[in-house]
């Protein structure tokens, strides 16, 4: 029987390909009455709302640069709680997770978040087309376009990718993790006694390395539920690293479990259990972040948080410190 | 019956009329204790909370207060919570973000 998913790279060189690639594609869609996603940068958005023009309010456009920028947030707070609300129904998603310009530490996270959405939604009725842009983008995004999808659309012929990998393996090794700095500061958490702890070990780290209070306070929550988690889900010893780079404060939890969990922290909440907190605590995590890392692997399970100075929508300059 | 102050590791938890004021922090390491103070409650009204004093919270905290509020609408009555922290409110619309919470109610007074 068919795999009822549809999930394939269109390689575009200008906006002219883009449209007339997409185009036909979302007109059929709207003609069999499925709900349509167009997650893309603000661009695309512009290209394609035009080129649909009276059939625009039928489709749901969302800005991928903005609920897009933590790549790992793309999956359960955008793709699949679309599709989620549509149950039993096809669903027709443009999605463009990798752009020109996208900052090199995010781009290994969304080739794991293409590679991830093919477990995702292994067995659901929906057609995901993912464009990226050839003449743009370095040839690299284009050869792991090839790897994560199982279709390429490239100058209008549609092929099997012959070098379309498994995706559960290409997951576990697509991450770009540079080893933490020796300098690193470490919390060694051995219980949830030890969580008040860690909230101040966090937020003093993220307050020296000169980030705002709110946004010290967000790496600081965040921090605690993925560590809480580790705690919770892993058992362990659970293991903490915090260090400043050029324009972030990246916080480090590495703990010895989960190793099962491939879609760990890619569920929407709404597919959940009730007692399960486990997966929202790093949906909170995904919010409050710029760049979420999820590396699991059967020795164990590293998180990475990435939180910058400015919120996205502040308009006030660097506070050194708080108040 | 009088109902003395009780301390659960971070948090503080003072009496008060139709319920409890709450100073402090709510994680991991005290949620079951605070789970079982709610649970005991033997009032037959709203329960209130008053947390304009609550420092911190967390998921597992809020998934405390949210699975107490449904015990009590399982009943006829509602957890009120007064002033919650911004964070509460966030996590609810990040965490819960669009799943009904039963007998939970937020008050800015």
């Amino acid at each position: 029987m068919d795999d009822p998913l549809a999930h394939e790279a269109l390689v575009y060189r200008d906006g002219t390909g883009y449209v007339t690639g997409l185009l036909p594609f979302l007109h059929a869609a709207l003609a069999r009455d499925e709900p349509v996603l167009v997650a893309v940068p603000p661009a695309g958005i512009d290209l394609l709302r035009d080129g649909l023009g009276g059939d625009a309010p039928a489709v749901r456009f969302v800005d991928m640069c903005g609920a897009g920028h933590n790549p790992t947030a793309i999956l359960p707070a955008v793709l699949s709680v679309f599709a989620d609300r549509h149950p039993g129904r096809r669903v027709t998603i443009v999605g463009e997770p990798i752009w020109a310009g996208r900052p090199a530490a995010a781009y290994s996270a969304a080739v794991q978040h293409e590679a991830l959405i093919n477990l995702a939604f292994a067995g659901r009725p929906a057609t995901i087309v993912c464009p990226y842009d050839s003449s743009r983008l370095h040839p690299d995004a284009i050869a792991d376009a090839r790897r994560t999808h199982p279709v390429v659309v490239d100058g209008g012929t549609r092929r099997a990718s012959p070098d379309y990998a498994d995706p559960a393996a290409f997951a576990a090794s697509c991450l770009h993790l540079p080893a933490a700095p020796p300098t690193a500061a470490r919390f060694d958490l051995h219980g949830p006694g030890e969580l008040a702890g860690l909230r101040g070990f966090v937020l003093a780290r993220a307050i020296q390395a000169g980030l705002g209070h709110a946004a010290a306070a967000d790496l600081r929550l965040a921090a605690h539920e993925v560590a809480t988690n580790a705690l919770a889900h892993a058992g362990g010893p659970v293991t903490v690293l915090c260090w400043p780079t050029e324009d972030t404060v990246v916080c480090e939890v590495r703990d010895q479990g989960r190793a099962g969990d491939r879609l760990l922290g890619r569920r929407p909440v709404g597919q959940l259990g009730r007692p399960d907190q486990h997966g929202r605590g790093l949906a909170l995590a995904n919010q409050l972040c710029d760049l979420v890392q999820i590396d699991v692997q059967p020795t164990g399970t590293t998180i990475r948080l990435h939180r910058g100075g400015t919120p996205p929508n502040a308009g006030a300059g660097t506070r050194a410190t708080p108040g | 019956m009088e109902v003395l102050p009780r301390d659960k590791g971070l948090l503080h938890m003072v009496p008060m009329t139709g319920g409890w004021r709450f100073v402090g922090e709510i994680d991991l390491s005290n949620a079951d204790a605070l789970r079982g103070v709610l649970a005991t409650n033997p009032d037959s009204a709203d329960l209130h909370l008053d947390l304009s004093d609550l420092t911190f919270i967390d998921v597992t905290g809020t998934a405390t207060l949210v699975a107490s509020a449904a015990r009590l609408s399982g009943g006829g009555r509602s957890l009120v919570l007064h002033r919650p922290p911004n964070t509460l409110r966030r996590i609810l619309e990040v965490c819960w973000a669009g799943e009904p919470c039963p007998g939970l109610s937020l008050a800015d007074s």
